[in-house]
This record gives structure tokens, C-alpha cells and sequence, in this order.
């Protein structure tokens, strides 16, 4: 009798278990980015608009689904409303946003053989390490409609679709309403600016921002000091009470009260409404470019390609821009924007003038060295 | 059931045959277990496996060159220290706190003893994210805590509660308490109550009934758990990341920016192996101290 009871609990255990185990596994799913079929056209609007040889060299196929990486959040809604809604109307084609944009991930799918994925974005100093690992395919622009870019958008193997900004942000309490910091070395002034900061957990942001604080001329700010941004940051690390991960995190804690100054990207905040008391300044800005890839192996090429070309539009990135204020590399694009507020964007001429621009090469080559550095420095804070 | 106490001589006994040979007796419903076993062998198992080759530079021939790395980044080699100091600070304050929680439900009556026991499990059943940001919400800067706080009048500004290593450790005491209650709590209500009574009436004070007669009774369990909630803090993730506010590096977090931002697999299956051996070696702790006292 006891035996039987036994073997029945165990087999009945073990399949209990295995159905936990498999349940447990099932991953929370991609977010399905609508699916709607733009009707049973084979042929698609990119392709009538194009030659006849383009659309001959490079076929779309509709029924096909893209699987595009992106960093998700809001950034995943600009990607919806601009460009994969007008995409799926034309051509018919559904994408799936499939957030977090870690490296590592588009590593995996490459180093795997196996390719799933047809797009992936990251910032450009990330790119320019995958460009190196030789992660992306070489972008052939002749084989779709792009519109025209500004120098610098498109590369021979990225698009640069989101030109943004790490900026200063502080709250309207914590300076009574005064004015607030007008340079980095005024952000780590305790004494003028009494409070809380918030820096980046990110040494592509960080690095650049503290040499600028420690008093390093925009002009002079690459090849970067490390050595000099190391030795500032340890001199005031004890003033930054969070350093943060995700790009929503510095409006969420300087409402809420955590922090008093944080440094932040700048579409984060420029829509935030006027009365939650938050201020930003495009001073000293770190202007840097976020693009768009196509995965080495990418089994839907032309396809991605297409979905390229109509980011490229911009109308589109116009679109994109009310929900998250950054601008692409499409040429004449301020005649899309409000022109009222131009200044939310890091693009725009009085913005620009005030900015420093990243250098992606420079982190490529010394990128790894930093973070080992930027790990020892953690363990400090 | 026969007295099986400990694992390894436990289902799995060799016995001596007829012959003197060993004979490896596998227990009734083994073959239950087979398929969950290869369902792990292939999930679990291989993916290990192939952690171990890249660890050890499989593409390039077998080297240690990876784990020398490792051990040679001083960054790594602190956080990993990092680790097993707040891992084992975590410990001390669940069996600080764990112990007389589970000493006072064992007295309880039968019906509050559910209901505190259900209380001590319900972190279990709320997503860790969630219980997470929830601890955000009581400890932040105008969280309940702070504000009651401050509107009493007991302090003047707000208490740094988390995004700090006292929030992080808050959330994991949270979280790993469970694992030492349960166990402990079952000990201590086999405890035989009329052992204490003994020693009370051989003329033993209170403080020294608890602590000649009780307490050693119940120190395997507490031993046992402790160690357990030990390695499972070392692997702790989600409540650093989340509640440390950047300053609270642990090695999970180190193996995050190593897997997914840098990234630098070698390392981080180095990493990895180093860890879990750290964890087997307290684990096979865990055991003979599970089996010694049994």
C-alpha cells in the first residue's frame, strides 16, 4: 500500500514540477505591434514609388513579419505611431518590437547562426562597437526609396534615426525657482546648488559630462582624459545620490522628490508637463545620434531595408518626434515640426549651437577598458 | 518510509551484494523521475556545459586565461568580496530577525499560526518586481515611512532609506525570510516543549533553559538555513539593481554589464564558474551540516 501511494506521488510530483518548470520558462512574449493586414496588395507603395529595377533587386514580400530590437518604453511608442504604422499600411508588413537592445543580445543571434532578428538599435557608441565585431550588414540605400539625409545620418552600415540629448534637469523646489545650473561645474556646485544628483550608470555619458564639470573646453573634450574624469568623479560621488539605469528613471525621481538635479535624455524630459516643476537646459548638452541596423544573416533583408527607407521619410520622423522629441537624419525636416517649439529638440539651431557631439570611434577602441575601470569605481560609491 | 536522512546515502545507496560488490539500489519510482531528469540534463545541464568550454577558451584550445583575468581585474575580485559581504550581512539579520519570529508563530495557537505563517509566505506569491518598487514606495525620500516620520516630528529631513545599501538589504531580508522561518518553524514545533520544563525544574533560570536546552536543539535547522539563504543571496539580482541606486554593485550585476552591455561572454562564464563554486562548496557546508545534526 505504501509503495503504491509513493510511486503515484512521485510520478504525480514530478509532472507537477515539470508543468511548473515549463510554465516558469514561457517567456512574458514580445509586444505584438499590430498585426493589422493592409489587404491582399502584393505589390507595395515603396516599390511603385521606386525605379523598376530597384523593386526588381531587392523584393518585398508581405507576408513576412520583422523582428526589430529596440531600447522599448516610449521609445517603442515613437517607433509605433512614426514609422511601423505608415510601414504596415503600405506594404502590409507587421513588425514586432522586441525590447531590451543589449548587445549581447544581438551577439547571440549572430554568433548563433540562426538569425531572427531584422533591425536593431542602439546609440552610436554601441553601434560602432558592433560595426567592429562585424554585427551588421552593410545598408545598401540604391535598393529602396531613402529620402535624403544630412551628412553624418547614414552610414555604410547604420541609420541614424534619433539625434538626442544628455542634458541637465533639476526641480523647480530645490532652486525656489530661481535660476538653475547653466554648466556641468555649476551641476556639482554643492554650494550654489544645495541637493540630491542623479548621474547616468553609464560611462559613455558620464565620462564626457564630468570632464566637461571639471572644466575641460568642448573642443578639447576628445581623445577623452579618463584618468581626469575618474579623479573628479571621486571627489564628488559623494553628492550623487542615484545613479541611474533607465532613460525613465530621472523625471520619475526628480517628481517624486529623490533627487534634486539629474543629468537626463532630453526627449525624457522636454515633454514632461509644465506643472510638475521640472526644468531642463540644453547647455552643454551631449548631442549623440541612436541608429538603426541590420543584423548580419537577417533573414528579411529587403524587407528591412524598406522599413528603413520609410524611417528615412520625414513626415514619419516627424510623427515619431511628438512622442519622444528627437529628430532623424532626414534632410528639411523642420518644415514638419511645430515650428512654435522647436527648441525640444536637440537639432534644433539655437540647441545645436550650445552641444557637444559624441565620438562613438574613441569609445570603440577604449570602450572596454572604461567600463573595467567603471566597474572598480562602482564598488566605491 | 525508512530512514533516509541525507541525499547522498539516502535514494541513491550502494550497498554491498552477496559478492562484496557495490550495488547501486535506486529507490521505487526512479523511473518517474527520468524524464524530468533528462528534461534538466538538456535545459540545465548542457547549457552549463557549454558555460564551462567557453570559460575555459573552447575556440582557441583549453586555457586559463579568462579565469586569470578575472582574478587579476581587481574590480571583479572586489565586487565578488562585495558580494559575500552583504550576502552575509543580509544572513545575519534574517536569523536576527528569522529565529524569534519562528520561536514566537511555534507558540501561537493553530488557527493565528496559519495565518502568520501565510503572512511570512506571501512574499512568494507577489512578483519580485513588485514587491520591489513597492519597497520604493515605503522607504523613498516621500514614502510612508519618511512622511510618518517627519509629520511626528522625529526627524527633520527625510531618512535615506533606499537606493543605498540599507534599502537593498531591507528587500532582500524581505524577500529571504521565508527560507529560514519555514524551516526553523518546523524544528521548533517538533521540539519537545517538556524538555525545557525539565531544565526549569532541575532549577535552570529561563535565559539558561533557552540557551543550554533549546537552542542547541534548534541550531542545525537555524545552521541549515542560514547557509541557505547565504547562497541564495549571493545570487541576488533584481533587489540590488533596483534598490541600490547604482552604489550597490553585486556580482550578478557585474555578470549583467558583462553578458549584456559590453559584452564579454569569457569573462562572464569565468565569472560564473567561480561563482558557482563558491555556491557548491557552501551548498556541500549546507549538507553535512543538514546531515551531521540529523
Amino acid at each position: 500500500m505504501k509503495r503504491k501511494n509513493n510511486s503515484i506521488w512521485m510520478l504525480g510530483a514530478s509532472a507537477a514540477i515539470a508543468g511548473l518548470i515549463l510554465t516558469g520558462c514561457g517567456d512574458a512574449g514580445t509586444t505584438d505591434a499590430g498585426t493589422t493586414d493592409a489587404g491582399t496588395t502584393a505589390e507595395t507603395e515603396a516599390a511603385d514609388a521606386s525605379s523598376e529595377t530597384e523593386a526588381e533587386s531587392c523584393p518585398i514580400d508581405p507576408s513576412v513579419q520583422l523582428n526589430f530590437i529596440n531600447a522599448g518604453g516610449t521609445e517603442s511608442d515613437a517607433i509605433q505611431l512614426g514609422y511601423i504604422d505608415p510601414f504596415t499600411a503600405s506594404t502590409g508588413i507587421s513588425v514586432t518590437l522586441n525590447p531590451p537592445n543589449d548587445l549581447g543580445r544581438l551577439q547571440a543571434e549572430v554568433e548563433s547562426g540562426n538569425v531572427t532578428v531584422d533591425l536593431f538599435s542602439t546609440e552610436s557608441t554601441t553601434a560602432e562597437q558592433a560595426i567592429g565585431e562585424g554585427l551588421f550588414e552593410p545598408l545598401d540605400t540604391t535598393k529602396a526609396n531613402f529620402a535624403p539625409a544630412i551628412p553624418g545620418a547614414i552610414s555604410e552600415f547604420t541609420y541614424g534615426f534619433q539625434y538626442y540629448s544628455t542634458i541637465m534637469s533639476w526641480r523647480d523646489e530645490a532652486v525656489q525657482g530661481g535660476a538653475g545650473p547653466a554648466t556641468w561645474a555649476e551641476f556639482f556646485d554643492t554650494e550654489k546648488f544645495p541637493g540630491r544628483r542623479g548621474l547616468a550608470d553609464y560611462p559613455a555619458f558620464t565620462i564626457p559630462i564630468a570632464l566637461l564639470a571639471d572644466g575641460v573646453a568642448p573642443a578639447d573634450l576628445y581623445p577623452l582624459d579618463v584618468d581626469r574624469a575618474f579623479n573628479f568623479l571621486d571627489k564628488n560621488k559623494d553628492n550623487v545620490a542615484i545613479w541611474w539605469e533607465a532613460g525613465a528613471q530621472p523625471p520619475e525621481l526628480l517628481a517624486s522628490g529623490e533627487l534634486d538635479y539629474s543629468m537626463v535624455w532630453s526627449g525624457r524630459i522636454v515633454l514632461v508637463p509644465e506643472d510638475q516643476g521640472l526644468r531642463y537646459s540644453f547647455d552643454q548638452g551631449l548631442l549623440d545620434l541612436a541608429v538603426i541596423g541590420i543584423p548580419k544573416g537577417a533573414p528579411n533583408y529587403c524587407e528591412a531595408l524598406a522599413f528603413l527607407a520609410v524611417v528615412s521619410q520625414p513626415e514619419n520622423q516627424a510623427a515619431a518626434a511628438t512622442l519622444l522629441p528627437y529628430t532623424g537624419g532626414a534632410e528639411g525636416i523642420d518644415q514638419f515640426l511645430p515650428a512654435d517649439n522647436l527648441d525640444i529638440f536637440p537639432t534644433s539651431e539655437a540647441n545645436l549651437a550650445k552641444q557637444v557631439l559624441q565620438d562613438p570611434k574613441w569609445w570603440f577602441e577604449n570602450g572596454t577598458e572604461v567600463q573595467k575601470r567603471w566597474e572598480e569605481f562602482k564598488l566605491n560609491r | 518510509m525508512t530512514d533516509r536522512s541525507s541525499f547522498l546515502d539516502g535514494p541513491l545507496s550502494l550497498s554491498k551484494g552477496p559478492r562484496g560488490w557495490r550495488r547501486l539500489r535506486l529507490p521505487r519510482g526512479f523511473i518517474f523521475i527520468v524524464p524530468l531528469l533528462v528534461f534538466l540534463a538538456v535545459t540545465f545541464g548542457v547549457p552549463l556545459v557549454g558555460v564551462v568550454m567557453r570559460s575555459l577558451g573552447s575556440s582557441e584550445g583549453i586555457s586559463l586565461k579568462y579565469f586569470n583575468e578575472v582574478i587579476q581585474t581587481q574590480a571583479y575580485w572586489k565586487i565578488m568580496l562585495n558580494t559575500f559581504r552583504v550576502s552575509a550581512l543580509v544572513t545575519l539579520m534574517t536569523c536576527l530577525i528569522g529565529y524569534p519570529l519562528a520561536y514566537w508563530i511555534s507558540r501561537l495557537n493553530r488557527t493565528a499560526q496559519i495565518i502568520a505563517v501565510t503572512l511570512v509566505i506571501l512574499p512568494f506569491w507577489t512578483s519580485v518586481l513588485v514587491r520591489t518598487y513597492a519597497w520604493i514606495i515605503i522607504l523613498g525620500n516621500r514614502g510612508l515611512v519618511n512622511e510618518t516620520l517627519l509629520k511626528s516630528g522625529l526627524i527633520d529631513e527625510p531618512m535615506s532609506l533606499v537606493f543605498n545599501e540599507t534599502g537593498v538589504a531591507i528587500g532582500m531580508i524581505h524577500v529571504l525570510m521565508p527560507f529560514l522561518v519555514l524551516p526553523l518553524l518546523a524544528v521548533m514545533i517538533g521540539v519537545d516543549q517538556r524538555l525545557v520544563l525539565v531544565a526549569k525544574s532541575l532549577g535552570a533560570r529561563p535565559w539558561a533553559a533557552f540557551w543550554r536546552v533549546y537552542f542547541p536543539l534548534t541550531f542545525p535547522a537555524l545552521a541549515a538555513g542560514a547557509i541557505l539563504v547565504l547562497i541564495l543571496s549571493l545570487g541576488f539580482y533584481v533587489t540590488p539593481a533596483l534598490l541600490g541606486g547604482g552604489r550597490v554593485p553585486m556580482i550578478a550585476t557585474v555578470l549583467d554589464t558583462l553578458i549584456n552591455r559590453m559584452p564579454r561572454w569569457e569573462i562572464a562564464s569565468a565569472l560564473s564558474i567561480i561563482l558557482l563554486g563558491c555556491s557548491l562548496i557552501l551548498f556541500a557546508l549546507y549538507r553535512r551540516l543538514d546531515g551531521v545534526f540529523k
